[in-house]
């Protein structure tokens, strides 16, 4: 070790040096380095930084000078900065030495690390003094936080997650439209969306596909697969790539290709137990033999279907004919083009097309949606919207409620507050430890409110219903549980900030003694605000209850308890013409009601609530107004084994065979729009088949959604029109659900090669169709629930600490002659007041409230004063209780202990 | 005697770097970075966390600057070696004394390697 004394060196000054690094400093901006250094330096107590501060400042500066290059000069930071938050840490629990070892207790000034412990200790022991009090806030802000974070996982599924494709903010779903019909958002024609692709030059690239049921056989189980039939460039336009062998290539689609398919992941494992081998292997497919060239990835998900398998589809899109609408497209846009330019572009292309085509084009235009649109559709992003709305409220009424409290405290605290700043300590000081409480109180209530979320989370997705597209994905990650912190700091400033700020007010208490009308003022304020919020909570709660009570018990114009729909699709080779079919399908309903057990048969092409859009225009004879209507085709036992009562003439059927005249059995709603005062039986009809006979009338019933009125309808004979797959819906004597495997057995009895597939009760349809409307109700019932007991104990909590605040003035009260009951109404009265200002600011806010949940409140008019009403009569008898109690315990203030108490 | 065998290295580098002469911290500082080639880098929270506390335990004192030092407008303040500081830093440097004997016995390190 060379330690030579150097008595001869410049000790003190070292003025030369100075003088460099005085230099060096204005060359390299090391004054900005000095100011920055000198923020840090609030992390250590105030008396150790006055004293040492300009020195430290410095030396610092002197290290810093040393360093040469900016990693070394980040090292010198990063050096200085762990230096100083452990000296902090030092200082602050040694204290300073001069006053001895544990002096931590004595507050000091300043920030920090280790001012930060300290406050954390102090808030916990804080808190542990009440313990009631502090149980009480934290379990309602960790139910409060817990709702907000469970209902964020789900609306952060469905609306701020990307979905799993590459850049999908690019990705649009384009339509056909024919507004004049009023017809929207309905299926494309594939030479039409060609010309789109190529000329309206806003497509990076399109994709044209259609949904086809698919029939796998020979193999030892016939089954449906669900398919898609696309155009090769499928899989690029979405940007996924298969997980295993290759992708569709242009080739594919060529005339005369030998057939290809590529299977879905889950497909793969369901039916091939995920087996490798089955590349290159040969699948009948609708009888057509396709070879598996490849298999999509685990996590692939296409939009909102599930399909088993795809194919390539054969020809060139441009050869379609035009005209017919039965495909979708969706396609990426160019970078940098928005959807609205997208939209204008694919128009103005429509437009050209409804010239050079004017024969098949005229009145189709197109247009554009985004995919995310397209998948949530408008009742899940209304719901998501109103929820977190509602979930907001709660989670404002949560931090109100705690604040409340802490109010409720901060009075009884004012003179330990007061003796603490007489005793030096700065209010900066006073409202940092008192924030320090709310933020430990928050971090409980927070880390409560993720268990709660993340069962709440399961609650929910697990109630969600069937139909959510499998591109959602629901997860408490970390943008969830940032979320959750996010709020949970929200809500610390919300509750606590207040609170601390009147706590800690100037010393002037200590004299006065303990009483602010100040904070009762306040807390009043924040009572209006709570019984608003409650009452709001509650309209919507009831609302979508009602609703929820409307869809399930409304008249849906069949019976649903008793039917059991089973979907069939026989093979094109197999069954290849009308009357074969007709033969099969005859045959098939013979078998279904020859089961023991089973009431009525009748087969539909889509059975309501399937689904279908199937719609047709109509003339009534006579007159040359168009008008849209709604089509199905319908077998003799349909009508009877849906229970939908036939209210004049006939059926249609197989007596109506494709050499008679044309008929149809048309709805109630159709006769009232279309054959007003008109006897509807007998009447004529033009459609695009020619003169239709109406021969029956049947009652109008729900087809689309549980949440549609019924359309003006049309039922037109099977056995005139021989669609390929259809429902037969088959009713059951007694539980339907017991007979589902008899019936499919009948179903192979008659060919065992035959494809059925979504067999289920109409019940379990329509429960599913219900589901979604259930759960949003179920939710906002809870939050209703939830803030009405927010809302109770806050304005119980304030009138009992405003009665406890005025004891003294009671006590005089009663002293001059006041008797209990009066007292009672006295303070009754003015908690009363205060709910009675929030609920008027209630129903004022409740009004649009209301109008803003007609979309997914069907069946309910949201305006219906009699929910308003409900919700007011209730909130106000929780707020009579929650007055009246407190009420009668200042009713028993003893006037001379009260006034002696002084 | 007291035990100061706890002595802590920079405890012992400041008393060490005071020991020829009045100092102030950002002298200490780089006298001690100098002398051990850059080996001990006393950071400033714990340099002058160090001087507090050798003050108090008053191995070390303020004093005045020595004459016609600059003083950054009296900002700077000196410190001088107290007689138990002294006293600490003289037991310490034994004690290194010793083991350093016992280690060049066994041949360990430079002055230890056979000639």
């Amino acid at each position: 070790v060379s330690s030579e004394p150097e008595p001869e060196r410049d000790r003190g000054g070292r003025k030369h040096a100075a003088h460099e690094r005085r230099e060096h400093e204005g060359r390299t901006g090391q004054h900005a380095a000095r100011r920055r250094y000198r923020r840090l330096l609030a992390l250590l107590p105030g008396e150790f930084r006055r004293r040492f501060g300009a020195e430290m400042e410095d030396t610092f500066v002197a290290h810093l000078s040393g360093a040469r290059g900016r990693a070394s000069r980040l090292r010198v930071w990063a050096a200085a900065l762990a230096d100083l938050v452990g000296a902090a840490a030092r200082q602050r629990w040694n204290g300073d030495p001069g006053r001895g070892r544990g002096a931590g207790n004595v507050i000091t000034e300043g920030g920090g690390m280790g001012s930060l412990i300290q406050d954390v200790r102090y808030a916990v022991r804080g808190l542990f003094r009440h313990p009631l009090t502090a149980a009480a806030a934290g379990v309602t802000l960790a139910l409060g936080i817990g709702a907000a974070t469970a209902i964020f996982s789900v609306v952060d599924g469905l609306m701020l997650r990307p979905l799993p494709y590459p850049e999908p903010d690019r990705l649009v779903v384009v339509w056909a439209e024919k507004p004049d019909q009023g017809w929207y958002e309905t299926d494309v024609n594939p030479a039409d969306a060609w010309d789109w692709r190529e000329r309206a030059g806003v497509f990076d690239d399109l994709a044209v596909y259609v949904d086809r049921p698919m029939a796998l056989s020979g193999a030892d189980r016939p089954d449906l697969l669900g398919g898609i039939e696309t155009t090769p460039n499928l899989f690029s336009v979405l940007g996924v790539d298969v997980a295993a062998g290759r992708a569709f290539t242009p080739g594919d689609a060529a005339e005369g290709a030998p057939g290809t398919a590529v299977l879905a992941h889950g497909f793969w494992q369901r039916r091939f137990g995920g087996d490798p081998e089955v590349l290159g292997r040969e699948l009948l497919l609708d009888e057509r033999p396709h070879t598996v060239i490849g298999i999509l990835p685990a996590d692939f998900a296409f939009l909102d279907e599930s399909p088993d398998v795809f194919t390539a589809s054969r020809g060139d899109p441009t050869e379609a004919a035009r005209g017919a609408h039965d495909h979708e497209a969706i396609a990426r846009l160019l970078p940098g083009v928005s959807a609205a330019a997208a939209n204008q572009a694919v128009r103005d292309v429509a437009r050209a097309l409804q010239r050079e085509h004017a024969d098949t084009n005229e009145g189709w235009l197109a247009s554009i949606e985004t995919v995310r649109r397209f998948l949530l559709g408008d009742i899940a992003l209304q719901a998501s919207l109103v929820l977190a709305a509602a979930v907001g409220l709660l989670l404002l009424m949560a931090c109100v409620n705690v604040a409340n409290l802490l109010l409720a405290r901060a009075g009884a605290r004012q003179t330990e507050m007061a003796v603490r700043g007489a005793l030096g300590a700065g209010r900066g000081v006073l409202v940092r430890q008192l924030l320090a409480e709310s933020a430990v109180l928050a971090a409980v209530g927070g880390l409560a409110g993720v268990v709660l979320a993340e069962w709440g989370r399961r609650v929910i997705v697990a109630g969600l219903p069937e139909n959510v597209p499998p591109v959602f994905e629901f997860a408490l990650d970390v943008r969830v549980l940032g979320f959750a912190l996010g709020v949970t700091a929200g809500s610390v400033l919300t509750f606590g900030l207040v609170p601390a700020l009147r706590t800690a007010r100037p010393a002037a208490t200590l004299r006065t003694g303990p009483r602010s009308r100040g904070s009762g003022r306040l807390a009043g304020a924040l009572v209006v605000v709570q019984t608003a919020l409650a009452l709001l909570l509650l309209v919507a709660g009831s609302v979508l209850t009602r609703s929820l009570v409307a869809l399930r018990s409304q008249d849906f114009g069949w019976r649903a308890e008793r039917v059991v729909y089973l979907r069939v699709t026989p093979s094109e080779t197999r069954y290849p013409a009308g009357a074969e079919l007709d033969a099969l399908y005859r045959e098939l309903e013979e078998r279904l009601a020859s089961v023991p057990g089973v009431e009525g048969v009748g087969a539909i092409q889509s059975a309501p609530l399937q689904g279908s859009n199937w719609g047709t225009t109509v003339r009534v004879a006579g007159t040359d107004e168009e008008r849209p209507a709604r089509v199905g085709y319908v077998s003799d036992g349909y009508f009877d084994a849906m229970g939908i009562a036939l209210l004049a003439g006939r059926t249609v059927g197989s007596r109506d065979g494709p050499d008679e005249a044309q008929v149809a059995v048309v709805n109630e709603r159709f006769a009232q729009l279309y054959l007003p005062g008109v006897e509807p039986v007998g009447a004529s009809v033009i459609d695009a088949s020619g003169a239709v006979q109406v021969v029956g009338l049947v009652r109008d019933h729900v087809e689309r959604g549980v949440n549609r009125a019924p359309e003006p309808a049309l039922y037109r004979s099977l056995t005139q029109h021989p669609i390929r797959t259809r429902t037969l819906a088959v009713r059951a004597e007694g539980d339907p659900s017991a007979l589902i495997e008899v019936l499919r057995q009948a179903v192979w009895s008659v060919d065992g090669d035959l494809p059925v597939w979504d067999v289920r009760t109409l019940a379990d349809v329509v429960e599913m169709r219900v589901g979604g409307f259930s759960l949003i109700a179920r939710l906002m019932g809870g939050f209703a629930m939830l803030s009405l007991v927010l809302g109770a104990v806050g304005i119980y909590g304030v009138t009992a600490h405003g009665v406890g605040q005025r004891r003294h003035e009671i006590g005089v009260r009663m002293a001059l002659g006041a008797d209990r009951a009066g007292v009672q109404r006295m303070v009754v009265r003015q908690s009363l007041t205060r709910a009675g200002l929030g609920l008027a600011v209630g129903i004022a806010l409740a009004i649009p409230l209301a109008g803003a949940l007609s979309g997914i409140a069907p069946g309910v008019d949201p305006r219906d004063p009699r929910l308003l009403g409900g919700a007011l009569a209730v909130l106000a008898a929780v707020a009579l209780l929650a007055s009246w109690l407190p009420a009668r315990r200042a009713s028993g203030v003893d006037p001379v202990r009260a006034l002696s108490a002084e | 005697v007291p035990n100061y065998e706890l002595l802590r290295p920079h405890w012992f580098q400041i008393l060490l770097a005071l020991a020829a002469g009045p100092l102030h911290g950002t002298a200490i500082m780089e006298e001690v970075l100098e002398r051990t080639e850059g080996e001990m880098k006393l950071w400033p929270g714990t340099l002058y966390g160090s001087l507090r506390e050798l003050t108090h335990e008053a191995w070390i004192r303020e004093t005045d600057p020595p004459e016609d030092a600059p003083t950054e407008g009296g900002r700077r303040r000196f410190y001088e070696i107290t007689a138990e500081g002294h006293v600490a830093l003289a037991a310490e440097v034994d004690r290194l004394a010793s083991w350093v004997r016992v280690a060049r016995a066994r041949q360990v390190g430079r002055g230890g390697e056979p000639a």
